[in-house]
């Protein structure tokens, strides 16, 4: 069995680590596991998350927004991460944190709507399904399914609507801003729910008061949990934070969703991508931390996703230099069961498309595939409505 | 009955009278509801004069402007004129929020937030509350115009060079952000457009840039444009300047799909949900023939068959402003401002000058999801609580329950106290009801 170090170099060289056993698939859905996904929104800059420092390449094409090689965390001879992500390469030398790169899709839309809605509803056609990759996965493995069905199954965090990945036929989840101040009022949810029973056109609004009247009570359990990790006072922070708490108490949610936007980088990217990363770095450290503290480490996926990554080339000039939007980009997994190290290859600079985008080469529903099928124990191939090539993300 | 014929004038008959119910639906849609007296005056002024009422509102409200005061903001124009104090606010979603709840022409504020959430532009360090503000007076003056008109202030708007770095677009690097959301998401729609038109346009816009210092003003930069000839949509543009541009906007509004684009974001903020493709085509082509006028479309919407039909009620999520608002102005909640407004509309999804996006907010049945409505409870649990005041009280927000039962018809049994504490319950139940969800 090779060790870690070995493992990583390889991960470098491009491709999986193909000879560590493939997850087994769960063969049904395990009720403890948590799948936690990070939305980066405004197309997250893979390339300049996972620098490819050696890449002389790299260089020529982003004179301005180029990491400099002395500032890069290296992993290895050939790439690193930005600065800003300092803890994120801690936690990848402990082998909690993996990188998944070169990931798109055929259907390029430089749209961040149309490229959101894809990557949200994992649709094939144009026109975008109205629902999500994870509300299909509650339709077709968790509903009516005990201790995996609840009001809560699927829920959306540090949010004030519904993201489409979530969207569920026949089921309406609740999107929460700030945990702590969400308890329903005296009066009672259920008593307005009957106020106009019988009439169809307020059907929506009376099944989401009663889910509402039975997610609050449930989810009151979360309420004032102390933990001793450092979470920030910003936003992804304290959605994580309330992630946290939900698992902490044993709820039944077994699919979050947090988004955190400000990726869109045009112009100042040198400044605005530190920012945010860093933020990022914080934020999901302190969850780490968080859940080690709680045992609960190996039951948890945490997932990155962004509806595509950045032009190779920058546009603009001087500190005031961004890039355009692009197209594959890099995904970051975490948790105690991740398979560390690199999978998936960087992005060619020298074989870019027609719009001088990089290639990728995995398709974001082979990850999807990898987290239904063997993190979640469902059905990838009736979810995406095809089944794709699985990747080794994580060990059984 | 053919789209063109459901925007034909609407006819009251005696099965289907002009009545107050009809008169509450105009001021729900037009604007963010009336208190039952002011449904009576509509009522009673007809349909077209109601219509008049609302619609044909003047460009500026200079007893506004001194009744609530943004402090900070350099655009005060009228100085007090010696009557009441103003109301200061710091906050300039409070400040809006109070002519929303207050101004007298509440069909202007409700087609301003329709323009900010068309041109959606976001808050932040880089682009601060000032210039936000700046342009929600230019969406409030020239909102109810020409289409192009705006379009062309947009432009020039100095928060939306910022927003959609049109200052950093310049000859040697162009940049697209401008050029994909004018055409995606302002004029014309998805996937109307390729890639290359993209470039193109966004090169044609480039030195559309800020003005060194003083006020933020838009300024021309010559020496950043790249004249050369261009090809937009089949349209090849000679060498040009400035004027590059403008030729530009106006072949954005001569593509076909352009009326119909427009039209359907329209009839999805003051008509229903989901308007027949048909409908929204006819709509544009009115607003088209009507000289792209806001104004006058409107009106033909607001006096329609399509509007007036029978099952032409409640097919329209309310925003969260909407909501709100409509509770404020339908209680006439004195001193509004006191309460904490913006917080409210962020948590329900709609907080002003933050917009989710540049594609603005997402409408319709989306505002109501198992977390936003138990928010909305909270918020009739908040507005039912307040103190009873017959009188403005210069400390808090209150409401008149003594008139608000007398609207309501809760009896007078058991004294003042019960009757209040009836009159309160009676006030949650139907701001939290299913119904008061919808339009």
């Amino acid at each position: 069995m090779l060790d870690r170090r070995s493992l990583l170099q390889l991960g470098a060289l491009g491709g999986a680590a193909l000879w560590l056993p493939r997850a087994a698939a769960a063969s049904r859905p395990d009720t403890r596991r948590r799948l936690v996904v990070v939305e980066l929104q405004g197309g997250n800059d893979g390339l300049n998350t996972l620098v490819p420092y050696a890449d002389p390449l790299y260089h020529r094409l982003r004179p301005n927004v180029a990491i400099a090689e002395r500032d890069v965390l290296r992993i290895d001879e050939l790439q690193g991460f930005h600065p800003a992500l300092a803890k994120l390469r801690r936690r990848y030398d402990q082998g909690l944190v993996a990188c998944v790169n070169g990931v798109g899709h055929t259907l390029s839309n430089l749209s961040h709507f149309r490229s959101r809605a894809i990557w949200e509803s994992a649709s094939e056609s144009a026109s975008a399904s109205p629902y999500g990759w994870l509300g299909r996965h509650y339709t077709s493995s968790m509903r009516g399914v005990a201790g995996l069905d609840s009001p809560i199954a699927l829920l959306a965090l540090g949010r004030d609507t519904l993201p489409l990945a979530l969207k569920t036929n026949g089921a309406s989840w609740p999107a929460i801003p700030e945990l702590a101040a969400w308890k329903a009022p005296a009066d009672g949810l259920l008593e307005s729910a009957a106020q106009s029973e019988g009439r169809a056109d307020t059907a929506h609004v009376r099944e989401c008061l009663r889910s509402a009247a039975r997610a609050s009570e449930l989810l009151a359990r979360a309420a004032g949990r102390r933990t001793r990790a450092e979470y920030a006072l910003r936003p992804l922070a304290r959605a994580l934070k309330s992630v946290a708490d939900v698992i902490a108490a044993d709820l039944p949610a077994s699919c979050f969703f947090v988004t955190y936007d400000g990726f869109d980088t045009h112009a100042r990217q040198a400044r605005e991508h530190a920012t945010h990363l860093q933020r990022v770095d914080l934020a999901i450290d302190a969850f780490l931390e968080d859940l080690s503290a709680l045992g609960r480490l190996d039951d948890v996926l945490l997932l990155t996703v962004s509806e595509f990554g950045r032009r190779a080339a920058e546009s603009g000039m001087g500190a005031d230099a961004g890039t355009d939007h692009g197209s594959a980009s890099l995904l970051l997994v975490a948790g105690g069961r991740v398979l560390p190290g690199l999978h998936g290859r960087q992005p060619d600079l020298a074989d870019l498309d027609a719009d001088g985008n990089v290639k990728h080469t995995i398709d974001f529903r082979q990850v999807y595939a990898s987290v239904i099928d063997d993190w979640l124990g469902g059905e990838s191939a009736k979810v995406l409505g095809a089944p794709y090539a699985k990747l080794d993300l994580f060990r059984s | 009955m053919r789209a063109q014929d459901q925007l034909e004038p609407w006819q009251p008959s005696g099965d289907e009278p002009w009545d107050r119910e009809r008169a509450a639906l105009l001021a729900r849609r037009a604007g963010f509801g009336a208190s039952p007296q002011e449904v009576e005056e509509l009522w009673a002024l007809g349909l077209e004069g109601a219509t008049s009422r609302l619609l044909d509102y003047p460009d500026e409200d200079p007893a506004l402007e001194r009744e609530i005061l943004l402090q900070g903001s350099p655009l005060v124009e009228y100085p007090p004129d010696g009557g009441r104090e103003p109301v200061r606010v710091g906050d300039a979603r409070a400040w809006w929020i109070y002519r929303m709840a207050r101004g007298a022409h509440p069909a202007q504020e409700k087609l301003t937030l329709f323009w900010h959430h068309h041109f959606a532009c976001q808050q932040s360090e880089e682009l601060p509350a000032d210039w936000m503000v700046r342009q929600n007076r230019l969406f409030r003056r020239l909102g109810a115009g020409s289409f192009r008109e705006l379009l062309g202030a947009l432009a020039r708007d100095p928060a939306m060079l910022v927003f959609l770095d049109g200052r950093n677009n310049r000859c040697e690097s162009p940049n697209e952000n401008w050029a994909r959301e004018l055409m995606e998401l302002f004029t014309l729609g998805l996937d109307r457009y390729s890639q290359r038109d993209v470039l193109e346009v966004a090169r044609i816009f480039t030195g559309w840039g800020l003005a060194q210092g003083g006020e933020p003003r838009f300024e021309f930069h010559e020496e950043q444009h790249d004249p050369g000839p261009r090809g937009v949509l089949g349209r090849v543009f000679e060498p040009g300047t400035e004027e590059q541009g403008e030729s530009l906007l106006d072949l954005l509004l001569e593509q076909p799909c352009c009326a119909g684009f427009l039209g359907r974001k329209l009839l999805r903020w003051y008509l229903e949900d989901d308007p027949s493709a048909d409908l929204c085509e006819a709509f544009g082509c009115c607003l088209r023939s009507s000289g792209w006028s806001l104004r006058e479309a409107l009106r033909t919407l607001f006096l329609s068959r399509a509007f007036h039909r029978p099952g032409g009620r409640a097919v329209l999520y309310k925003t969260p402003v909407d909501f709100v608002i409509s509770a404020v102005r339908g209680l006439e909640v004195q001193n509004p401002h006191l309460l904490e407004l913006p917080r409210t509309l962020r948590v329900l999804g709609m907080d002003l000058f933050h917009p989710p996006s540049v594609a603005g907010w997402e409408l319709g049945p989306s505002w109501i999801h198992a977390g936003s409505v138990l928010l909305r409870a909270q918020f009739a649990e908040q507005i039912a609580a307040l103190p009873h005041s017959a009188r403005a009280l210069a400390g808090s927000a209150a409401l008149d329950l003594d008139r608000i039962a007398g609207e309501l018809g809760i009896d007078a049994a058991g004294g003042r106290a019960q009757r209040h504490a009836r009159t309160r319950a009676a006030l949650r139940r139907r701001l939290a009801a299913p119904e008061f969800a919808l339009a």
